[in-house]
């Protein structure tokens, strides 16, 4: 138990590194183009990939490939 | 255990809440109006996401410490970083020193939160995680209608409903380990090194940042003042309500790929209509809608704990 537990948290210390990572973007594209819009287009974007990284796309059974169950 | 649980975790997010709400939504624009500096207010993300990027993995060893710890560290950290706010001129250093304390406050809570709460609640996931964006809404829509807080005592209010936040989890604290060996025996059994999952994270946080700390944000910014109409918070009452409800239909019959189908598309669709409309109220109805369908992106997908 002990093991699965450092495991499990190992999963979440990457899930909040790539959460807060990425984050880093919209502030980053305001200074590349000076446009609060561009961040706006930008979080429509992400929503988008979203869809694409948790769909499951080759199956057709019901269950998503990735839902964010461990947010 | 099971009822102290109940409504102990409900109560702590509610009252959390309402002091996230002030960090996250009005700290930029504080900034922003305090020195009419658009760039200053981005600096202040920026520094913010970027320090949380790094503190993050860097505590990592501290995961395991007594997650009641590190949410007092949380606390002191937030007030630290409050009355740094409140006192301080704003230039790009104080800026940069009052995005990290926040930064730290941040990671340290969301450290805590995943050992605390379990990560998972039972049959009520969507309302916990709402929980702060409604009441952060309740506490907006409070100054709108007249009890407008001058920034100090705003953020004395916040304080205090971080410390009263404290309080109910003093009644779970002896049942945290039973609570981290049932969520263990559902989480993933291995450490994870799938490029698939790490990009949906990436979005996800991409989008969680933009949504919910820069939309506000570009709102005000755009429409010139901060107003949020009582009607708007009725409707996303009405809207949060209903989407719950979506949500605990979708779990019960498994539909997470139609969820995640439905879900992430009306973001972006509901994004780019608030961009489109940023000059008028009706972005503030956007933006209250895309609070509303988020918490349908977290249908779990192995059964719920229960406690």
């Amino acid at each position: 138990m002990i093991k699965r537990k450092k495991q499990v948290h190992y999963n979440q210390t990457r899930r909040e590194f790539f959460l807060a990572l990425a984050k880093i973007v919209a502030p980053l594209a305001f200074v590349l183009f000076g446009s609060l819009d561009v961040i706006i287009y930008i979080g429509a974007g992400a929503a988008v990939a979203m869809f694409l990284f948790s769909f499951n796309f080759r199956s057709q059974q019901k269950v998503a490939t990735y839902p964010a169950n461990n947010q | 255990m099971a009822l102290r649980v109940k409504y102990a975790l409900p109560v702590h997010r509610f009252l959390y809440g309402c002091a996230g709400f002030i960090v996250n939504f009005v700290v930029p624009i504080y900034i922003y109006t305090a020195t009419n500096n658009l760039t200053l207010a981005l600096a202040f993300f920026l520094a913010k996401y970027c320090a949380s990027a790094v503190v993050a993995p860097a505590i990592r060893s501290w995961t395991r410490c007594k997650p009641l710890l590190l949410m007092l560290m949380h606390t002191l950290l937030f007030f630290a970083a409050s009355l740094t706010l409140v006192f301080i001129s704003f230039s790009y250093p104080t800026v940069l020193l009052i995005a990290l304390l926040f930064a730290l406050s941040e990671i340290f809570y969301n450290t805590s939160l995943n050992i605390i709460f379990a990560v998972t609640v039972p049959n009520s996931l969507a309302t916990v995680i709402q929980m702060p964006f409604a009441s952060g809404l309740l506490l907006a829509g409070i100054a709108e209608l007249g009890i407008k807080l001058p920034i100090v005592p705003a953020f004395v209010v916040a304080a205090a409903c971080l410390f009263l936040s404290l309080l109910p989890l003093i009644f779970i604290k002896n049942d945290i380990a039973i609570l981290n060996t049932k969520v263990l025996s559902e989480e993933i059994k291995k450490p994870y090194r799938d490029v698939k999952r790490d990009f949906f994270h990436l979005s996800l946080g991409l989008f969680s940042g933009v949504a919910f700390e820069i939309l506000p944000f570009y709102l005000v910014v755009n429409q010139g003042l901060f107003t949020l109409a009582l009607p708007m918070l009725v409707i996303f009452r009405a809207l949060q309500l209903i989407f719950i409800k979506v949500g605990d239909i979708f779990h019960k019959k498994g539909w997470y790929n139609i969820a995640m189908a439905v879900c992430p598309p009306t973001l972006a669709a509901l994004l780019i209509l608030t961009a489109i409309f940023k000059e008028q109220k009706a972005a503030y109805y956007l933006y209250a809608a895309v609070v509303a369908v988020f918490p349908l992106n977290f249908i779990p997908n192995s059964p719920l704990i229960t406690l």
